[in-house]
Formats: C-alpha cells, structure tokens, sequence
C-alpha cells in the first residue's frame, strides 16, 4: 500500500466503483455536513478573547473541517476492487530482445536492454515484486518468443521484433495455464508487418489485461541513418544504375556529411549532402558496375559526433549487373533512307540491343541486318506467332501498309497488347493505316493526309512548306523530365544540351494525342486542332507501350553535331531500351522480398510462359542455388498450383552474403526456350530494428487499452506492481477495500488538527 | 468536278505529246549547263543554312554526255500524276526528295580560282549524276530525283545535311599533279568530320601508278592514322543490292580510249576498289582505281559507248549508295 492514493483506486471512484459502508440515507449525510460548520460558526459567536473577522473564518474553517473528515471516515468509505489469490496464477513477462535494445538513449547514455535489465532483476525489481504474488514466466522476444531464466539469456541481437508474434506465442505456451496478464516490455519498435493489436484483442476477451513498459526515447535526438536503399537499373545506359538512398537525420540539420558507396573497400560513388530539415528524405547516385556479376555494394555514412545510434550508418545492397542477353528488336523500314542508316549506327555497338533490320531497298529486293540465323526475315515481316514474340520491340520506319497482311497487323496489335512489346512508328504512315489497328495502338489519332487544312499539306520532304522547314523541336514538361529523352541527369544541363541540338527538319502530322497518351515533344510553332503538332508521343497499350516519333530527321542530330557528340546514339538507345525493356520475359525470376536477413526463409517463384506467351504449366524447372560459401545444391521446383505458369522453391538462407540461382527449364512444349536463366539475392545485416527505432508510445498505449491494461514508463514500472492486482480478470475476484485506513488521510486529519491549535494558540484562545 | 479531273488528264497528255515531239529542241535547252540544277536556282524553296556561291558552272558545251530531258524524271511524274488531295493547293509545293546527290568540289592550285578552281573536280557533271539517279530511281527505292544533283564545296556546312559524297580524282593528263584535288587543311578537316559523323565518300576515276600515288598523298592528308585496305570481292559492299563477282573497268573515254580508240579491259589498268573503314570496320570512304564510273553513267545513251560498262557502273554505284544507307 503506498502512501498516497494508487491508481487502481482512482480508477475504482472514477467508475463509480464507491461506497459508504455505514452510510445514513444521503440527504441525511448532506445535512450532517452541512450541520457540522452551522454548529461551529454558532460556537465561535463568542469567543474569549475578541479577534477579527478573519481569524475567526480562519479557526471556523479548520474546525469544520476536522469534524468533517472524521464524520467521512465514520462513514466507513469503501472501493470494489479486484485481486488475485497470491500464487495461484501465472503473469508472463515479455521482454524486448531485439537489437534495437542495444540503442543506448535512456538516461545516462545506459543501453535500453541494460535499463530494462536494472527495472526487472535489479535493487527492488520488478520480477521480484510480482513473484511475491503470482507464478511469473519471463520471456525474450524478437522475431520469434523463447522462455528465459535470468539476465545472460538476454542478448539484444534479435533482427526483427514482433509484438504481435510473441504475444500470440506467449498465448499458446501458456494456454492450457490460469494466466493472470500479460506485461510486455519494449521499444515498441515493431516492424513485421502483422498487426499487434489483433493480439492484444484476443487478449481482452479472455480477459487477460496486457500491460506495456516503454523503454527508450520517443525521438532518437542525435542519429543519422540510412532507411532504405534501392538500385534499378537505368535505361539511360545500360551500365548505369540509379540507387536511391532513403536519409533519416535528427539534429544535424545543416550538416554536410559524404555519403560513399563502396565496393569492398574501394570507392566507387560518392556524394556530399547538406543535410535540410529534420527527418527523411531521398536522394540519388549513380553507379556504374565495372563487372557484369551480382555485386554487393555497401552505402556509408560517416560517423558523426555525439551520434547514437551507428549501425545504421551502413546499408549492404545488391546490384545484379549479370550479363543478360541483348533486348531484341525488329526494325522494318520501307526505303533506304538516312533515319534508318543512323538508327542502326547509334545502336550498333551497343551489346544490351540487338537490331535486326528488314529494309526494302528496291523492287522486290530487301537487305537484312542484325540477323541471328539465315532464315530469320527471309520472308519479309514474320507470318508466325513465335517467330515475330522472339523480338521484344519493333520499329516500323517508312512503309507502306501494303507490306502487311491484315493478319500480321493482328498479331502486331497481340504483340504489343498480349506479349507486352513496344512497337515504334518512326518518320510517317501512309493514309492505308489510318484505319488499321496500327492508329488504335500508337499515341496519336492519325488523319488522311487529304483531310489536312492546307498549310499542312506538302508531307515531310523539305521544301517551302511548313510541315518540311526546319525547326527546333520543343520539349514538352513531361519530355524535360522523361527518362526517354534525357541527355544528362542534371536538369540545367538537360536543358542545356537540349538547346543546342540542330534543328529537325520535316513533320509528320497527326491529331490528338490520345487519352493516356503523353507528348514528349512537339513542334515549336505549328498547330493543328488547337495543339501543338506533336514529335514524340508515347503511350502503354495493353502490357505493351507505343511510341510515335512524327519525323524523319533525327539523322540531323548526329550529322550536324561534332563526331563525338553522343546524343543522337544516347537518344535512340533510351527509347529503344525504353520500348524493349518492360516487354514480358519467357522466363521471369522473383524473389518475395528485396532482400533477406539471415535465417530468413526465401521463396524464389518463377513464371513460365510458352512460346505464345501463355502460361506454361507443363514445363519441369530445377533450380540450382550457391550461397555465399559456394556451396551448391540442385532441386526440383514445385508448380504453384494457384498460380498459372508460376513454380516456387523455399529455403532457408543461413549465410550472410550473395546467393546465386540458376533456373534451369524444360518446358515440355520444347520450344527451344532459352533453358537457364540467372538470378541472385542477398542476405545482409539487418538494419531494420535501428531504423524508426525511437521507443513507439503510442502503440504500447494503444495494446495495452485494447488489451486492457496501462502503459507506464520504464522510469514509472514500480506503480504496476501496484495496479496489476487491481485490474479485473479472468481469475481475479471482487474484494471490497476501506479506504479510511489510508496513511495521507491520517496524515491529513493530523495536520488540520495541528493548524487548528496553533492558531488557537497563537491568538491566545483557551 | 469528274469533267474537271478528265480536263486536267487530257491537258497532262497534250503536254506529253508536245514534249515528244519537241524532244530534240528541249533536250538542248534543258541540259544546257551554264544553269544551275533545277534545283538550286528555285527561289520558293527556303533552306536557311544554304549559301549559293555566284555561280559559273565551267563551259563544257561542247561534250558527248547526253542525258534524258529534266522532265523525264520518275518521282516528278509520279506526283505530277498523284491526285491532289481535297483542299489541297493546286500547285504542289517544291520539295527536295530524301537524296541529294553531291558532287565534291575542291581547290587544286590558288591559281584557279573561277568556274573549275583549279580541278577537275565537274568532269561529267551533271550528266553522269543524272543519269545515274534515273537508274537509281527505276531499280531502288531511295528517295531521289534527276533534278537533285548538285555541287557544293567541301568546306560548305551544308555538306554535313547529306551523306553521301563524289568525287572524281581525275587528273589531266595522267600523272599531272595540277588537276585532281590538293585538300587544303579546311577541306581535310571537313572531310575528316563528315565521315566520322557517318558520311560516306565515293572516290572515282584515277589511273595509274602516278595517280594512286597522288590518292595516297591526299588521302594520308585526311587519314594519317588509318589504313588504307583494298577490297576482295568477299566484302558484303560487293552484295549489298547486285552481285558483282569482279571490279569492272569502266573505261575513262580520255584514258583507256584516247579519245577515239575503243578499248576494253585495258591491261595497264588493272582496276581495283580501295577502302577506309572506320573504328566499326565501316566503309566510310571506297575508291574506285583504274575504273570510271562517272563516264559509264555519263555515257549510258551514248552509242559508242558499251552498254555493258554502264551497266557494270549503275550496279556498283547503286551497291555504294545501299552500303551507304545501311552501314
């Protein structure tokens, strides 16, 4: 019993939990109160020696009330509570051992597992004072809950924390046994991704109240911390990737630190940072692997005075730079011409892309380029399904739409709406495709080149005519900042370049952009339907994506400027990448998460499509994997049943460091699908517990509502020794408590008494 | 609007029979080679970066070359005879087709400023072109016209809106190192940077060991680090768009013949095609060596002159132009 008044008690009034034991009907006890000043003030009408007005109110008040207090505590005040028979219950304590317990910001600069450990084993701890009335079970917890007998077994090396995975785990070892509740003490730092108040609610209905300590600052005052990293790779070039780099920071606003990126030890991309406001935000490098292999990188941030929390001044993430196979694209152009020259310049030495070219060059004759077997495009435009899905984008340059069947420009449309291909229309398209699906999937409406108002007419050719002058293309908002057209990441210099680019010279024109559709570029000065004539447009269609690029004369871009000016070759790479990129792969490899920490289990699942990009259910896949040690095992990988097409493997990934697979299918189709295909992962030092590590209060306060207990600061543990008894469960009983024995209500009636003869004294009354 | 389209035919046809008919008359007047191309001497056709330098093309009336009527051209009748869309002005507007072709023309000595500028550089201008380009038009699909031939200087920058590049070498007589060309450091430079940009460059009529020599000289002046590589007749230039199986010497009427004898496969000059590739292994320039395919397009309704020959030159000037256009 504390000197004071407990918690639980308020509680008690505050519910209505209160009663006179011995008390009169009300109105009688209002008037006895309200008779007890009455009968003072008559008393003290005369007194033996004369005082003042005040003096007497004084002595008149302090009488009144004493006899007040001794008239309540005759009444035998009473709260309803609740408490457990001593023993017979069980309480289990969770304690937090994640690795954010190492954190050391409580006071002191002491270690929140160290804090923690003081408040449960140390002079007048916790464990000692519960133990006197209940059965107490403590257990750690992190990812997963284990049981522990003293302070060793407390490690805070755990890399996740889980409140909701140890309070169900707490729920099931202790099921069969009469548990009085449940205190959990923690940072509060949870970050998997089930919800602990769900938990916490199975609790409140087995009337089992759960209890939170928090442990910890709410905000870390001095921390700098990396959150998170991705790296994509880039369609800029194809060695280029981009890695973005998530920055929490906490009172170092204004501090310029290095953020590096190391290969081992060598460093391979760096870049100063002035830190802004507290708190997150993102920021972006560029890297360009110098091996084609899954490397391991490292993001560091120096240290920082006065800092504390350091692990996550280091971030490990892969970046997969394995040699792929070239992106393949079909380029078919209806008459030589300077485009089609260029075009096959700018991307012949690039090894990502491969450009087989059909191009018409007379009567009856065609010139193939790029081509990986002699009978590949023998017969002009493919006529096969297979043979035209083996190509991952096409370009279509000059030509007529007599060059195709009604049946190839089907299968052209099911190439870039089912396989999800991108298709390129480049220069312009004669008036037979103005109603083909061609105009369906590119971004622009196509019109009649008769329809066309007369300052239009006169076609691309040069010549006196507006559509064939020369001009400077203009970018578009949405073109400045498209990765499609970007000739340096730095937006000033973009510009820049972009200005000083020749002149284009001939515009195909079109209508509208569709809805969806987006204009990267556009003629500076002519209009058609109240917009401006657009250059390039683009668009998704279906899983694929479109592309129009209204003139012929991107040649000027690579004539006109200096030999070693690389825009033009820059620019068709990205739009041919951009257009091959997201095309589907017959064989797709993923992992369920960017990366794993060790002892997770990883499911690698893989799609298998055929020949027609349709599902393969029939194919049989071994996977072959080497961890970091260079240990290989092969297995057999089981079909997804839920899944069309979709075949998964599971382990677990015991080792830190880089683990290869290789997928090896057979499809039983046996279309010469390309049988092995690559893929890695990563095991790292888990960073997540140091990430948002600040001590959670408001999800500690939330559980312990729901569940039907209180939060209390570490700092303030000692008070739920007292409240735990009175809080009603499943095995407490209703007890009725005199609150007239209270030590401060003694204490109180002293002290009045006291003043009341003092002043009596003092102004010399008997 | 019917009565109006048979109108426009029956005016078309008129015309054509007038033309026929007229045909010797408007042979002398169209070719008469102190005007410029048709070309050029447009005044509709704005093209901003074009400087015409005053023009006086050098005197060569008195020439055997015979070229079809200007009229006669393919592209221009096709769209003369393609209905005119519905609101669209009944005067077509001027335009150049895709390929212009470009004749060199380079300084020899300081000496020979004028209409020739010291060279050879217009031997079978603009004869040889235009003839060609009817071949081209009638056997490719490259988008061109008879009428589009023109000259330009070497250090003009318009030479970089085009992308391919002749030249003759000729010297006159053979070994004379006052004719052919004498690259000047702009002109090096400027040919230097048109191929490495992608242009392509035909090198014609040169003969014997005098004037390889010459071409050695001029071409280190471009080239000092490159090699200069002579074709085999494996290289694809030889099967872009015909086959050919051997070089063809196409005689130069002022070399293997004299002026007057007629002589094939002369064994003195035995004809060979030379090369600089670039960093890729592209032809960027082709050189033809103890061959003329300048006189064999020049020559083609001349009746002396072999047909075979011209034919041997068409095929070999259209496999360079499908080279050009796709490497």
């Amino acid at each position: 019993m504390s000197f004071f008044l407990d918690a639980y008690v308020l509680d008690a009034i505050r519910d209505g939990r209160f009663d006179f034991a011995y008390g009169p009907h009300p109105l009688i006890s209002l008037l006895l109160f309200l008779l007890i000043p009455a009968v003072v003030w008559f008393l003290y009408r005369r007194t033996t020696r004369p005082i003042t007005r005040r003096w007497k109110n004084l002595l008149i008040g302090l009488r009144s009330a004493v006899l007040m207090l001794l008239l309540l505590l005759l009444m035998r005040p009473i709260i309803t509570t609740f408490e457990v028979n001593p023993q017979e219950t069980y309480l289990a304590v969770l304690v937090d051992d994640s690795a954010s317990m190492q954190i050391a910001d409580v006071t002191g600069f002491e270690s929140r597992q160290q804090a923690v450990t003081d408040a449960l084993y140390g002079e007048n701890g916790i464990v000692a004072g519960l133990a006197d009335r209940y059965q107490v079970r403590t257990f750690a917890f992190n990812q997963s809950l284990r049981r522990v007998s003293d302070v060793s077994d407390l490690t805070a090396q755990g890399n996740s924390s889980s409140l909701e995975q140890a309070m169900r785990q707490v729920a099931e070892q202790l099921g069969g046994l009469p548990l009085s509740a449940v205190v959990m003490i923690s940072d509060g730092a949870d970050n998997a991704d089930t919800d602990p108040l769900l938990s916490a609610r199975d609790f409140a209905a087995r009337q089992i109240p759960v209890f939170t300590v928090g442990v910890g600052q709410e905000q870390i005052p001095r921390d700098v911390g990396i959150s998170n990293v991705s790296a994509s790779q880039t369609i800029l070039d194809n060695s280029v990737f981009d890695v973005q780099v998530d920055l929490n920071q906490q009172g170092y606003s204004g501090r310029q630190l290095n953020l590096r990126v190391m290969d081992g030890e060598t460093e391979v991309a760096s870049r100063l940072v002035t830190l802004g406001n507290e708190g997150g935000r993102r920021i972006e490098l560029e890297i360009s692997p110098d091996r084609k292999e899954p490397i391991l990188y490292e993001l560091r941030v120096d240290e920082q005075d006065g800092e504390i929390v350091l692990q996550n001044n280091r971030y490990q993430f892969l970046v997969d730079n394995s040699e792929r196979p070239p992106l393949n694209v079909l380029y078919v152009d209806g008459h030589p011409r300077n485009e089609f020259k260029f075009i096959r310049r700018a991307v012949e030495s690039d090894t990502s892309l491969r450009l087989a070219s059909y191009l018409r060059t007379g009567p009856g004759r065609f010139y193939r380029q790029g081509i990986n077997t002699p009978l590949e495009l023998s017969g002009g435009f493919p006529t096969r399904v297979e043979d035209l899905y083996q190509y991952e984008a096409i370009v279509l340059g000059d030509i007529g739409r007599d060059f195709f069947t009604d049946d190839q420009l089907l299968m052209l449309q099911d190439f870039v709406a089912e396989r999800g291909g991108g298709l390129l229309v480049a220069g312009m398209l004669d008036d037979a495709f103005v109603d083909s699906v061609v105009a369906d999937i590119l971004p622009l409406t196509l019109n009649r080149s008769d329809t066309l108002p007369a300052y239009l007419q006169g076609g691309i050719r040069r010549g006196g005519h507006a559509t064939g002058e020369l001009f400077a293309p203009r970018l578009t908002a949405a073109g400045e900042f498209s990765e499609l057209l970007r000739l340096d990441s730095d937006d000033a210099n973009n510009r820049r370049l972009w200005s000083e680019l020749p002149t284009l010279q001939g515009i195909y024109v079109t209508g509208r952009a569709k809805p969806g559709a987006t204009v990267l570029l556009e003629h500076p000065a002519l209009q058609y339907q109240n917009q401006a004539l657009p250059l390039i447009a683009t668009q998704r269609y279906g899983s694929g994506r479109s592309m129009s690029i209204n003139t012929a004369s991107t040649w000027r871009w690579q004539m006109l400027m200096s030999a070693e000016d690389e825009s033009h070759e820059r620019l068709w790479r990205q739009m041919l990448r951009w257009l091959a990129q997201g095309a589907m792969e017959r064989v797709s490899v993923s992992f369920d998460k960017p990366f794993y920490n060790a002892g997770d289990t990883v499911s690698v699942s893989v799609k298998v499509l055929d020949a027609e990009y349709k599902p393969d259910n029939n194919a049989s896949l071994w996977i072959q994997r080497s961890d970091p040690l260079g240990n290989s095992v092969d297995i057999a990988m089981e079909w997804d049943i839920n899944q069309d097409g979709t075949y998964v493997s599971r382990f677990v990934a015991a080792d830190e460091g880089v683990y290869r697979v290789l997928v090896d299918v057979a499809s039983a189709a046996g279309t010469g699908l390309e049988t092995e295909k690559p893929a890695a992962f990563v095991v790292t030092p888990s960073l997540r517990e140091f990430n948002n590590a600040g001590r959670d209060t408001g999800m500690l306060t939330r559980i312990a509502d729901i569940g039907g207990g209180r939060y209390y600061d570490l700092s303030a543990a000692q008070q739920m020794l007292n409240d735990i008894d009175h809080v009603p469960g499943a095995y407490s009983r209703e007890v009725q408590e005199d609150l007239w024995d209270r030590p401060w209500l003694l204490a109180l009636l002293i002290a009045l008494m006291c003043m009341d003869w003092m002043a009596r004294r003092y102004r010399g009354l008997s | 609007m019917i009565k109006r389209v048979n109108g426009n035919r029956v005016v078309t046809v008129v015309s054509f029979v007038l033309v026929a008919v007229m045909f010797p008359a408007f042979a002398q007047a169209q070719v008469d080679p102190l005007q410029p191309p048709q070309n050029q001497r447009s005044q509709e056709i704005r093209v901003p970066e074009v400087r015409l330098p005053p023009v006086r093309v050098p005197d060569t009336r008195q020439r055997d070359g015979m070229v079809f009527p200007q009229d006669f051209d393919v592209r221009s009748l096709r769209d003369s005879l393609a209905p005119t869309g519905q609101g669209a002005s009944q005067s077509r507007p001027a335009s150049y087709p895709e390929f212009t072709w470009i004749r060199g023309r380079y300084e020899n000595y300081a000496g020979g400023r004028g209409g020739r500028r010291g060279g050879w550089w217009d031997t079978d201008f603009p004869d040889a072109e235009q003839n060609f380009m009817r071949g081209v038009q009638r056997y490719t699909f490259i988008d061109t016209d008879t009428t589009s031939p023109r000259w330009m200087d070497l250090t003009d920058p318009e030479l970089f809106e085009h992308t391919f590049l002749y030249m003759t070498m000729k010297r006159v007589p053979i070994g004379s190192m006052r004719t052919g060309p004498n690259f000047n450091p702009l002109e090096v430079e400027a040919l230097r940077e048109f191929m490495h940009r992608g242009g392509f460059v035909m090198l014609d009529d040169f003969w014997g060991e005098a004037h390889f020599q010459d071409f050695l000289i001029e071409i280190t002046k471009i080239f000092p680090d490159r090699e200069l590589i002579q074709l085999d007749m494996n290289h694809e230039i030889f099967r872009m768009f015909y086959d050919i199986t051997e070089v063809p010497q196409v005689p130069g009427r002022a070399v293997t013949w004299d002026y007057g004898n007629v002589t094939l496969n002369d064994p003195r000059y035995p004809p060979s095609v030379h090369a600089i590739l670039d960093d890729m292994g592209r032809v960027m320039l082709v050189a033809n060596f103890n061959s003329d395919m300048g006189d064999g397009w020049e020559h083609t309704f001349l009746e002396m002159y072999p047909t075979q020959m011209t034919n041997e030159a068409y095929r070999l000037g259209i496999n360079y132009l499908i080279y050009a256009y796709t490497h």
